[in-house]
Order: structure tokens, then C-alpha cells, then sequence
């Protein structure tokens, strides 16, 4: 439910990240990782990002979601496992002494660009773009 | 669409993949020093939080929050799980010992504010209409107006939801989790996102356990696998009951 507001955030950071490189590009793949425990449905964000991605720097943007399953250390052996979903217990020694090492991430991994080449005579910035580069509203819209 | 990527370029516009060498097994007049302004494939790693705007927001509420020793609680949890009872009561039984604030959440209607209002806290509603949580940019814009001087605890009433809100740092101290015996003593692992990362729980409407087919022992025990460690209060606001606990941690966060 809360996914076209992730999205939307998402669009946000690459357009910033754009804006940081200074880049005259479309941007053609968002690279994303999930954590199984992040609270956020890879399927329900796939839909959500042509929404948020409309009219914007990833108009023409595909969105690949790596998803990151849940990883625990056991305090009491030392022991690194993936917890029996949901159920944080040591699948070494049995103890609920547990602590969550992964699976909450939600991550902005890579974008993929196609840069116009810059040479002597083109100005670093505007100019050679398609008209519909860069984010002209990247201020956050009601999710 | 394009046949090779996929990408959306190919429609309107001729484009390059450089995965592959560009072999000209012709012979022609001119030589390949000229610069062309074909798009160029590129990749910018950068391995940063998707919500990192929020997250900067709630880190400056945080800040603004300690500058002025105030504990900011965030509790979640379903709708109708007894979250502004719940805060009518506390409020009741700090009035005049401790000064508090509210800020609630709801899609429509300042009923909740309405409810608790008149018991010595400044309370302020926000209605989000189409969201299913609150975020940091909407408790920066109420902070200065809520937080008075000499305000200890803010307390913030989010959405009725149990799985959009826990994504959202709002610059709390920490996330309350409530969960009434009406649920279903399974919500834990159910909605294991809000309760493997709120360090307190509470049981609600602890009233209405011997009228339920509800297994105190088993809810314990979700819990605590889902979340070892977890601090757990059990309580009616109803009765009262287990309330003088919750008020006397409350009282210990700030005195």
C-alpha cells in the first residue's frame, strides 16, 4: 500500500543523483535491493514504479529488484544462519538470543544511463538531452 | 520496445548496446576519428537508502527532539487496536505530573484530537486523506507548533495499519507496537516487520481475555521468537488494569 510512496522516493533519489553527476542522460534500468523484512512488496513496488516514474527522469525506465532474504547471528554460538521465516531461533543451539544481520534493507544498488558523449563543443549541461530529461518536479507527491 | 534491453528508446529513437563490437566489414572513404553523439551505456553505482530524504528529515526531528530532552514514542499499530484509548488514559494519569504532547494520524477526521483534548496536552491531528502512514516531513511542519516548552513526552498516534508506517523513520526515540487480544495472538508473526523491530509491545484490551478463545502464553511466545528481547506491557485502559506499569515506565523515561 505504502509502495507508490517508495517508489516516488525512488524516482526522487535518482533524480538527484543525476543532478549531483551532472548527466544529460535517460536512464534506462533502476537497481533496487529489498530486504525480505523491509515491509515492502517487490511486486506491488514493480507497479507502483511507472506511476511514480511518469513524466520524469525514468519515464523510460525498468525497475530490477534484487530481493535480500533474512539473515540472523546467534548471540549465544556464534553461529550465522537464514531464520526460519519467522521464527528468529538459532537453527544451531535452539536460543532466541538472536540478532537480525539482514533482510531490512531497502536500497537505491545502481542506475544505467544512456549518456550523450560529451566532446569540446558540447556544453556539460542542457542542450543535447531528450526534452523530457531530468526531473523538473522531484518534490515528493502525496502516497 | 526494444528487442535487446528491453528499454523503451527503441520506439522513437535509434540507440547503441556497447556488449558487443561494432564490426564494419566494409570499406569506406572516411576514417572513425569523429566523435558522434550516439547514447552511451553508463552505470552509476550508488548504493544509497531509497528513503534517504525521509531519513534526513527524521534525523533533524530527532535532533530538534533531544536539543529540548523530549522522548518522542511512535506507536503502530492496527486500527481499532485501542491506540487513542489507550493515549485519553496515559494522558489522564500524567496530567499535571508530566507535560505531554500528541500528534495523531488518521486518513479523515480530527476525532481522534477531539477525544484527546482537554487533558493537558497540546494535540494536533494530521489528516493524510490518500496515505496509509506518516512521514517526517509532516511532523517537521508540527513539531515547533506542538512541542511546547516543557514538554517531556510526544507522543505520536500513526496510521491504523500495521505494515506501511514501520518503514517510516519519523525521528522518534523509539516505535511502540500495540496488539489487542481481539487480533489474534498471531500478529506477530504475521506482520513480522513492525514487531521484530518495535522494542516495546504492548497487550491491549487485556479485559476481554476471558471472553475470547485468545492464548495469552502463545501470543508471549510468538513474540518472543519473533523478537527476543522484546519489552512487553499487558493492560486494559479500560479497567485500568496494568496501567500503574506502563505510567510508572513512562515516568522513568523522563524524571
Amino acid at each position: 500500500m505504502h509502495e507508490l510512496s517508495i517508489a516516488m522516493a525512488l524516482v526522487d533519489d535518482v533524480a538527484r543523483a543525476l543532478e549531483t553527476e551532472n548527466a544529460i542522460s535517460s536512464v534506462t534500468t533502476v537497481r533496487v535491493r529489498i530486504g525480505k523484512l523491509s515491509g515492502v512488496d517487490a511486486e506491488a513496488l514493480k507497479q507502483a514504479f511507472p506511476i511514480a516514474a511518469e513524466n520524469t527522469c525514468c519515464n523510460a525506465a525498468q525497475l530490477a529488484i534484487t530481493e535480500i532474504e533474512t539473515q540472523a547471528t546467534c548471540n549465544a554460538c556464534g553461529a550465522e544462519f537464514m531464520p526460519e521465516f519467522a521464527f528468529c531461533i538459532c537453527t544451531a543451539c535452539n536460543s532466541t538470543d538472536v540478532a537480525i544481520t539482514g533482510g531490512r534493507e531497502l536500497l537505491l544498488e545502481s542506475i544505467e544511463l544512456n549518456d550523450t558523449e560529451q566532446s569540446d563543443t558540447i556544453p556539460a549541461k542542457g542542450g543535447q538531452g531528450s526534452p523530457d530529461q531530468g526531473c523538473p518536479d522531484s518534490q515528493p507527491k502525496e502516497g | 520496445m526494444c528487442e535487446d534491453c528491453g528499454c523503451e528508446q527503441a520506439l522513437n529513437k535509434h540507440h547503441h548496446h556497447h556488449d558487443h563490437p561494432h564490426d564494419h566489414d566494409h570499406t569506406h572513404p572516411h576514417n572513425h576519428d569523429h566523435t558522434h553523439d550516439e547514447p552511451e551505456q553508463r552505470k552509476l553505482v550508488l548504493e544509497q537508502k531509497i528513503l534517504s530524504r525521509n531519513d534526513e528529515m527524521a534525523a533533524k526531528n530527532r535532533t530538534w527532539l533531544a536539543e529540548r530532552s523530549v522522548v518522542a514514542l511512535n506507536l503502530i499499530s492496527s486500527p481499532g487496536s485501542g491506540k487513542t484509548m489507550l493515549l485519553e488514559r496515559t494522558l489522564e494519569r500524567l496530567q499535571g505530573k508530566i507535560s505531554c504532547a500528541v500528534i495523531t494520524g488518521d486518513q479523515q477526521t480530527d476525532n481522534d484530537a477531539q477525544r484527546l483534548s482537554g487533558k493537558g496536552a497540546v494535540v494536533r491531528q494530521i489528516e493524510t486523506f490518500s496515505s496509509c502512514h506518516l512521514d517526517a516531513d509532516r511532523i517537521n511542519q508540527l513539531l515547533p507548533e506542538v512541542v511546547e516548552d516543557g514538554v517531556k513526552i510526544l507522543f505520536i498516534e500513526n496510521i491504523g495499519n500495521l505494515v506501511c508506517p514501520s518503514a517510516f523513520d519519523l525521528g522518534e526515540n523509539f516505535k511502540v507496537a500495540l496488539l489487542s487480544t481481539t487480533e489474534g495472538e498471531d500478529k506477530p508473526v504475521k506482520y513480522p516487520t513492525l514487531f521484530s523491530s518495535a522494542p516495546i509491545t504492548i497487550l491491549t484490551k487485556m479485559d476481554l481475555v476471558e471472553h475470547l478463545d485468545w492464548d495469552l502464553a502463545k501470543c508471549r511466545e510468538y513474540l518472543r521468537k519473533i523478537h527476543p528481547g522484546v519489552f512487553t506491557f499487558e493492560l486494559s485502559a479500560k479497567t485500568g488494569q496494568g496501567m500503574d506499569t506502563w505510567i510508572n515506565y513512562l515516568e522513568s523515561l523522563v524524571m
